[in-house]
């Protein structure tokens, strides 16, 4: 093969991963849809709609991600681009593998859904799709496990986040009608989820810092993403103790659930967002 | 009280809490001792696997992170200490106070006991005249959850001790110029911080090794340089297929693919000389001391408007006469060029690339505005005055580093790391139970994700 088919095959095989992954987030968006019109009409019906449309999407997804491997000829964890769809995809299957036991419970499905359709929607609009081949420092079995586990923790974060919306739901008249069939085993899933998120998340940091030391022999910088990341880290610890104490069980652990969800978006994305948002480097820690 | 207070759930979430707002704090508003000339100073020339102790009056945000911060070590360790002696001390408990316990069910049945052990479950050593009984099954997670919290202090403590007991180097290497690198005239923080105090530690001069980097190699993959588009409505359209994506034909985009660096290290105390190639994330140790190869760089020196700077590449640099910065991309030339199927293509080793000259206007400090590609010995104009490139040095950056607390902070970490898996996937249940006319009182406690009390309390015979 010439170096110009070469080209034209790379060009030709990112174009058919596009229009791929666009297919994806549409049909994420549809099953996000047929969600509000669940929530609206709470018809039984509607609501099998939501998750066979899920069911369908994520094994597109899986192709997706399969394609992706083979036009890269590596494990498609490197790029922000393939961090987002690899998230969206393991949420999605938490989801899914939740709803096997409460197939009548399908309210999360309607959160997951619109968080997979945004999330799509932001990294084919706003994202670098480009596939880059494995830079050195990326070829480390510590960097794989360490990006492998962080998407995990953040899905299971995730996940407990669409079920502590459920409980709240829980406490409309409106909604409580299709939350008959969650029982406490369910909301009790939320906690279970966090437990082993955070162990994911600690797992992960401990192999970052393996792989950081590898590198440059640090350990750790004070730069934005980390430090949200310490910070995510930090609050679902919060969440745990609080979980222990009697009259903090409840609500004040829902708070710190909402808490933990909205650092972990600010470790996954928003750190970026803020440095750009504040101006200038010198107006946060360093960033490298 | 102190005590009371410290081994208090509550007091531990409040200091949790202060350290996240004051780490959101940190990344919000400037931090006087950690600007990025500073940092980048450390980094180069110090530690920064922990924030530096003895720093501690920069900046109000910083003092009360190390406040929170002991005083998280001293709760844990209080909270650790009253666990263990909790878990050790097994009081007595009357039948009376058993069965009025919260929790307690009564079952009428006596063969719990069986069902209890065909269920897998091991008694505990009875103490004598004690008619409760107690069966376990699993892990015990208290062992467990205070094994990982140990792991927290064991963690913070090895951070503190490879800050200060750490000696670490980052020299640039020139290609081709022997360096002699040694340790002995470094001082640790925590010898740094001695000094200060007024117990002075003189260093002996001993250079062990004389290091000379022969060759900087580059390689890189050649890539099809393709537009694609940032406008929104394009990429939809490239995403229905309404659109096709393009390259161009004549140009082309090139990906590192790998860097090596070839070293030549003598052991100035026995002659002995060691030939090595290095890459980045394959750390080189001889001895006590971790070679890492971090980035190669580009020394210049310029001349801007009759004033002369030595800067390296991907450095910031002011100039007398003008407002804001300039810097020099590290050359992105292609050395040694493959295909994707790694097949070489180009061998452009040995010439000197040009170098992209930026300005970074002080008003808009996110945005480098291109000057031009500059040659060595040539000029490009900048406002009206030339910018001349009079020299041109190959180099590369590696950081020598002998960190004691490494194997330590691993085991630490791994403490943890274990714990909460085992916390994760674990479940550990105890049965009480005592008899008394037919009836059986029985409490279950349970501990762990997976722990599933609902069903245990389903296969107890007996109504309750």
């Amino acid at each position: 093969m010439t170096t110009e088919e070469m080209f034209s095959r790379d060009v030709f095989l990112l174009g058919v991963d596009i229009r791929l992954y666009w297919t994806v987030a549409l049909f994420y968006g549809a099953c996000f849809f047929a969600g509000i019109a669940y929530i609206l009409s709470l018809k039984e019906r509607t609501g099998k709609a939501l998750t066979l449309g899920l069911k369908i999407t994520a094994v597109m997804h899986v192709f997706l991600v399969i394609f992706r491997a083979y036009e890269v000829r590596r494990l498609p964890l490197q790029t922000i681009y393939e961090a987002i769809s690899l998230y969206v995809l393991l949420t999605v299957f938490i989801c899914l593998y939740i709803q096997k036991k409460w197939d009548k419970v399908h309210l999360p499905g309607v959160a997951i859904s619109g968080i997979a359709f945004l999330f799509s929607l932001y990294n084919l609009l706003d994202r670098n799709p480009i596939a880059f081949t494995a830079f050195l420092k990326f070829q480390s079995k510590w960097f794989e496990l360490h990006t492998c586990t962080a998407f995990l923790s953040y899905a299971l974060f995730t996940v407990s986040f669409a079920i502590e919306l459920c409980y709240i739901a829980s406490g409309s008249k409106h909604l409580s009608k299709v939350l008959v069939t969650a029982d406490k085993q369910f909301y009790e899933l939320r906690h279970r989820l966090i437990v082993i998120g955070f162990s994911s998340l600690t797992f992960s940091i401990y192999v970052g810092m393996l792989w950081a030391h590898e590198l440059w022999g640090l350990y750790w910088i004070w730069e934005p993403k980390l430090i949200w990341t310490l910070i995510m880290w930090i609050t679902y610890a919060i969440y745990l103790h609080a979980r222990s104490i009697g009259k903090w069980k409840e609500r004040p652990a829902s708070a710190f659930n909402f808490l933990g969800f909205s650092s972990m978006l600010m470790a996954f994305l928003g750190a970026e967002w803020l440095v750009v948002l504040l101006g200038t480097i010198k107006k946060c820690h360093l960033s490298l | 009280m102190i005590n009371k207070l410290f081994s208090s759930v509550k007091t531990a979430v409040f200091l949790l809490f202060s350290l996240v707002i004051i780490l959101v704090l940190g990344t919000i508003f400037f931090q006087e001792h950690n600007n990025k000339e500073n940092t980048v100073k450390r980094l180069f020339s110090g530690s920064d696997s922990v924030m530096p102790v003895f720093n501690i009056f920069d900046s109000v945000v910083f003092f009360l992170f190390i406040v929170v911060i002991i005083l998280l070590i001293v709760s844990l360790t209080v909270c650790s200490f009253n666990r263990y002696k909790a878990f050790r001390k097994k009081g007595e408990i009357s039948f009376e106070e058993f069965r009025n316990y919260q929790g307690v069910i009564a079952l009428k049945s006596d063969k719990v006991d069986q069902l209890l052990k065909e269920e897998g479950f091991t008694p505990n050593k009875q103490k004598d005249n004690s008619i409760i009984k107690t069966y376990e099954k699993g892990v015990s997670l208290s062992w467990v959850s205070w094994f990982y919290h140990i792991g927290v202090i064991l963690a913070i403590l090895g951070f503190l001790a490879a800050g200060l007991f750490t000696k670490e180097v980052f020299p640039f290497l020139y290609e081709g110029k022997p360096e002699i690198v040694s340790f002995e005239t470094k001082k640790t923080k925590f010898e740094d911080f001695l000094g200060k105090i007024g117990f002075n530690h003189a260093g002996k001069e001993d250079a062990r090794y004389t290091i000379k980097l022969k060759e900087i190699t580059k390689e890189t993959y050649k890539v099809p340089l393709i537009k694609f588009p940032d406008d929104k409505i394009k990429r939809f359209l490239l995403g229905t297929g309404l659109q096709k994506i393009e390259y161009l034909k004549d140009n082309f985009s090139y990906v590192q693919k790998r860097w090596l660096a070839r070293l030549e290290i003598t052991n100035n105390k026995n002659d002995d000389i060691l030939d090595v190639v290095m890459q980045p994330n394959e750390p080189l140790e001889i001895d006590d001391i971790s070679v890492y190869l971090i980035e190669p760089s580009a020394s210049l020196k310029f001349n801007v408007a009759d004033e002369t700077v030595n800067i390296k590449s991907g450095e910031l640099f002011q100039v007398k006469n003008f407002e804001g910065k300039f810097v020099v991309d590290y050359p992105k030339h292609p050395e040694i060029v493959f295909r994707k199927d790694n097949t070489i293509i180009e061998n452009n080793k040995g010439l000197l690339p040009p170098m992209s000259l930026y300005y970074i206007p002080p008003a808009l400090p996110q945005k480098k505005e291109k000057i031009g590609d500059i040659r060595l010995g040539e000029a490009v104009l900048f406002k009206g005055a030339p910018v001349r490139l009079l020299e041109y040095n190959r180099t590369c950056l590696f950081g020598f580093k002998k960190d004691p607390g490494f194997v330590f902070i691993s085991f630490a970490c791994g403490f943890i790391v274990i714990g909460l898996f085992v916390i994760s996937f674990g479940s550990w249940y105890r049965v009480q139970l005592a008899v008394d006319n037919g009836t059986t009182y029985v409490l279950i406690n349970t501990k762990g994700v997976r722990a599933d009390r609902k069903r245990l309390l389903q296969k107890l015979p007996g109504d309750s």
